[in-house]
């Protein structure tokens, strides 16, 4: 363990003072206002709750959810990541590139491509309809576990990033080990591989459990048909009749409940130990023999309709000459793409957002690198607490985090609001736990002798850092800062409420064309900036293979 | 390597700080966009560069705002009366009467430190592909019939205030009744985010009919119109009459604000309701509310409306969302 930690420097002092004051104080302002405070204290909120059958509905729902939602992408991205990096099987780049686009599509307007599949008139509702003489679409969509299989098919990546990083540095002596000692390949897995991926699979499970939770899109389109609430359709319905209190007690329950998870990761990660001594570099492959190729051809097919089937649907979308014609030769166009270059106001939003989207990433990144580092790697005293309030945000619905954030930053000592910089404190805020969950899980596995061994040999503090501990945490520092740059870009209630005049962003815009101009539109945007985050990806990509190999890693 | 981030981040950091562009004269909360943008332009042709316009759905900024002591708009234009009649509540309006308003229609005169800017409607839309117009609903009743079950759609007054003040119109215009609500929960009625987004739903053919907001369904019928396609949505204006969700507009209390500035907020004001501010809104399927402006094309001249109560709404909020949940509650 490291010395330095009882006695916080400089750095560490600053890095707790901005958490406090940014990401705690809003917090506060906030879970006080559920109890009407300032004011007179009240529990009628809570009291409201408790007596609402709605929310006890809702809560239920949306702990059924959140946990298969969890598990299903635990599953897919988990499995998928060992077949990425551990085995043989043919397309992996491509099997890459797809997990990417599954998370690059906003689920905002990509869910309505698993409505056109999946709805009561969807095609493959009606085919199977058709094939089997059916009266009913088979394919229920509108229902909670169309809910949690449309979420999960979004969130995997998460987990697949995660694990991905951990797998591709585990150090292969292990398993040629305990293969040598005649153990099989299951048994490899479960006794070897697992419990070393468990920190990334702990961290990643609960980042993708958080964010269900407080994902409006899928939980709304998929939700309301039927009449299925979760609570974070509920914290939305009291803003729209301008409970502020309820909202707060609801948005409270829902940090108890990620607070709850948090703690559960805390407790089952107790026991495992950092197991990665070092980096070869060459990850161990295992051929999978006669497996080889239906194993790919699976996993192919699976990632490619995941990715592409709501992907083509709003590709399909952006070029429809009308919503709700039939795509077809005759109703193609590219007005919705000219719709664009008309308006003036999408170009600056889309340069607003990218310069949003780099500095909250950047910013995000680095809070993410400093916090896991306290937590994991020092003895100083409330790193824990550190880490769970970073990560809380994470769990309130976007209006809700909008206004905590108003109620800190309207009056001084910082009066933040209508400026550019409120947008930058709420998307980072609101994205730096994803960066921070993924980054900790591989903070955890990582050993800490391997800095402390370039410290006893004379390099500085940050030589350590920058010399080991960074390059084998490469994976996951790319990925928080990708993650808070795609969430970033086409993030959209913070946006609604913190934006001004001059500092509209993307949100604002995908938001009021879909209601003037048409899901056409919307769909047309939405595709533009798809392509502005491919490119951006290869493009850093590319930095980073530049980076890392010069040095040799 | 270092030095190049580090100049990148200095460019970045330099670059959002000139986004904030030099403070206008009054702010006004308005949407949409396009809109927004037609009436800014106008406006400021006249007056020089003096709006802030912020859009995108406003009520829940200025709630936060209220929440915070601190509301920074001067005009508020859009939404539904209830975000009015909450600010009403609490003083927040200055009252001001429009010279303009002597020009407005007699149903839309209303009581109370705001104007009703824009009429706006909820009707019955449907999707051609699957109901001919024969086989069209031509009432609210109509969408009782078991040939519907399933199929008809409208927004969940629980996320959308629009679509809370047409469930409590349907309640009120049946005698302050919930047979009507229960009757369409018998026929699974599906529910959308909000009562425009009802047109895109029936269109996509997820649901064959709806309650809608007229003009959510005219600007898609009007687009495919205007590219010589056969529009997929057909508009009903119900035979008891459509639910009025009118557009009001309003001047915010400010005690600090100058004199000359609340001249102009009432400058704004008196545009929105000028013939060139009404043309530009009808222009996206909203009704004017001074005579001698032509309603849009596809909606009748005399429009026959079921008369709503938004005061007791409004009053009656919590109460009415029990009730609601009470009627919608099972599978």
């Amino acid at each position: 363990m490291v010395k330095f930690a009882k006695k916080p420097g400089f750095i560490v002092a600053g890095l707790i003072w901005a958490l406090l004051f940014f990401f705690a104080y809003p917090l506060v302002l906030l879970l006080l206002k559920g109890f009407g405070l300032p004011g007179h204290l009240t529990l009628e909120p809570y009291r409201d709750l408790l007596w609402n059958p709605l929310g006890w509905e809702a809560l239920r729902n949306s702990l059924v959810v959140g946990a298969t939602t969890m598990l299903l992408s635990l599953v897919l991205g988990a499995t998928l990541a060992w077949l990425a990096t551990r085995s043989d099987i043919p397309g992996r780049r491509f099997l890459r590139i797809m997990v990417f686009l599954t998370f690059a599509t906003p689920p905002y307007i990509g869910t309505l491509g698993w409505i056109q599949a999946l709805g009561h008139s969807g095609w493959l509702n009606l085919l199977l309809m058709r094939a089997f003489g059916l009266a009913r679409p088979p394919i229920e969509i509108y229902s909670l576990p169309g809910i949690a299989v449309v979420m999960s098919l979004h969130l995997y990546p998460l987990v697949f990033w995660a694990t991905e990083g951990m797998l591709l540095r585990l150090d292969p002596v292990y398993e040629e080990e305990a293969a040598l000692l005649g153990a099989g390949r299951g048994k490899i897995f479960f006794k070897v591989v697992l419990p070393m991926i468990l920190p990334a699979l702990l961290s990643s499970g609960l980042l993708v459990f958080m964010h269900s939770l407080s994902c409006f899109a899928v939980a709304a389109e998929l939700g309301l048909p039927r009449r299925r609430y979760l609570l974070v359709t509920l914290v939305y319905s009291t803003l729209s009749h301008y409970d502020v209190k309820g909202a707060c007690a609801l948005s409270a329950v829902l940090v108890a409940l990620s607070g709850g998870a948090f703690l559960l990761r805390r407790s089952l990660l107790g026991n495992a130990d950092a197991s990665v001594r070092a980096e070869t570099g060459q990850a161990r492959v295992m051929e999978l023999g006669a497996l080889r190729m239906p194993v790919g051809i699976l996993a192919l097919t699976f990632t490619a309709v995941v990715a592409l089937l709501p992907l083509l649907s709003l590709v399909g979308t952006s070029l429809t000459r009308a919503w709700g014609l039939p795509l077809g030769p005759r109703n193609l166009t590219l007005a919705n793409y000219l719709e664009l270059l008309r308006n003036l106001l999408v170009a600056r939003a889309i340069r607003n957002s990218l310069a949003f989207a780099c500095l909250a990433a950047c910013i995000g990144t680095l809070l993410s690198l400093g916090i896991g580092y306290l937590a994991e790697r020092t003895r100083l005293r409330g790193r824990r607490t550190l880490e769970l309030v970073t990560t809380l945000p994470l769990a309130i619905p976007g209006p809700v985090l909008a206004l905590a954030i108003i109620l800190a930053f309207i009056h001084s000592p910082l009066p933040l609001y209508n400026t550019p910089w409120i947008i930058v404190l709420g998307y980072t805020v609101a994205f730096t736990p994803i960066a921070l969950l993924t980054v900790s899980g591989g903070l955890r596995a990582v050993d800490g002798e391997l800095e402390e061994a370039a410290w006893t040999m004379g390099a500085s503090r940050l030589q350590g850092l920058r010399k080991v501990l960074f390059p084998l945490l490469r994976k996951e520092i790319l990925a928080g800062w990708i993650l808070i740059f795609l969430m970033t870009l086409r993030e959209i209630p913070l946006s609604l409420m913190l934006h001004t005049r001059g500092t509209e962003t993307v949100g604002v815009i995908l938001f009021s064309f879909r209601d003037t101009l048409g899901v056409e539109v919307t769909a047309a945007l939405a595709v533009v900036v798809m392509v502005i985050t491919l490119v951006g990806r290869l493009w850093v990509t590319g930095i980073e293979r530049q980076l890392w190999e010069k040095r040799g890693v | 390597m270092l030095l190049t981030t580090l100049l990148g981040l200095l460019v970045l950091i330099w670059g959002i700080q000139g986004m904030a562009n030099s403070p206008a004269k009054i702010t006004v909360y308005m949407g949409p966009i396009p809109l927004a943008q037609k009436l800014e332009a106008a406006f400021e042709a006249e007056h020089g560069d003096v709006l802030t316009v912020v859009s995108g759905p406003w009520c829940r900024r200025v709630r936060a705002e209220m929440e915070a002591g601190d509301i920074k708009a001067d005009v508020l234009y859009g939404a539904d009366l209830s975000i009015y009649l909450l600010l009403w509540g609490v003083g927040q309006l200055l009252p001001y009467s429009s010279p303009e308003a002597a020009a407005i229609k007699p149903e839309f005169r209303a009581e109370g430190p705001f104007t009703l800017a824009n009429g706006r409607y909820a009707v019955i839309v449907y999707n051609k592909r699957f109901v001919s117009p024969e086989e069209a609903p031509k009432g609210w009743n109509d969408l009782l019939d078991s040939k519907w079950k399933g199929k008809v759609v409208m927004g969940d007054p629980l996320l959308c205030s629009a679509a809370f003040a047409i469930v409590c119109g349907l309640v009120q215009s049946h005698g302050f009744d919930w047979d009507y609500i229960r009757a369409l929960r018998k026929n699974e009625v599906m529910l959308a985010n909000n009562a425009g987004k009802v047109a895109e739903v029936v269109a996509s053919g997820e649901a064959w009919g709806g309650i809608c907001v007229h003009d959510a369904a005219l600007r898609m019928i009007k687009k495919a119109e205007k590219q010589g396609l056969e529009p997929v949505l057909g508009i009903v204006w119900p035979k008891e009459g459509a639910i009025p969700i009118p557009r009001p507009a309003a001047i915010v209390w400010d005690e600090e604000r100058s004199e000359e500035d609340t001249t102009l907020a009432k400058a704004f004001l008196d545009f929105v309701l000028s013939p060139e501010g009404q043309r530009i809104a009808a222009k996206y399927g909203f009704i004017p509310v001074r005579a001698d402006v032509p309603t849009p094309a596809g909606i009748p001249k005399r429009i026959r409306a079921i008369p709503i109560d938004w005061d007791w709404i409004s009053k009656h909020d919590r109460i009415l969302r029990d009730k609601w949940q009470a009627v919608m509650a099972g599978n």
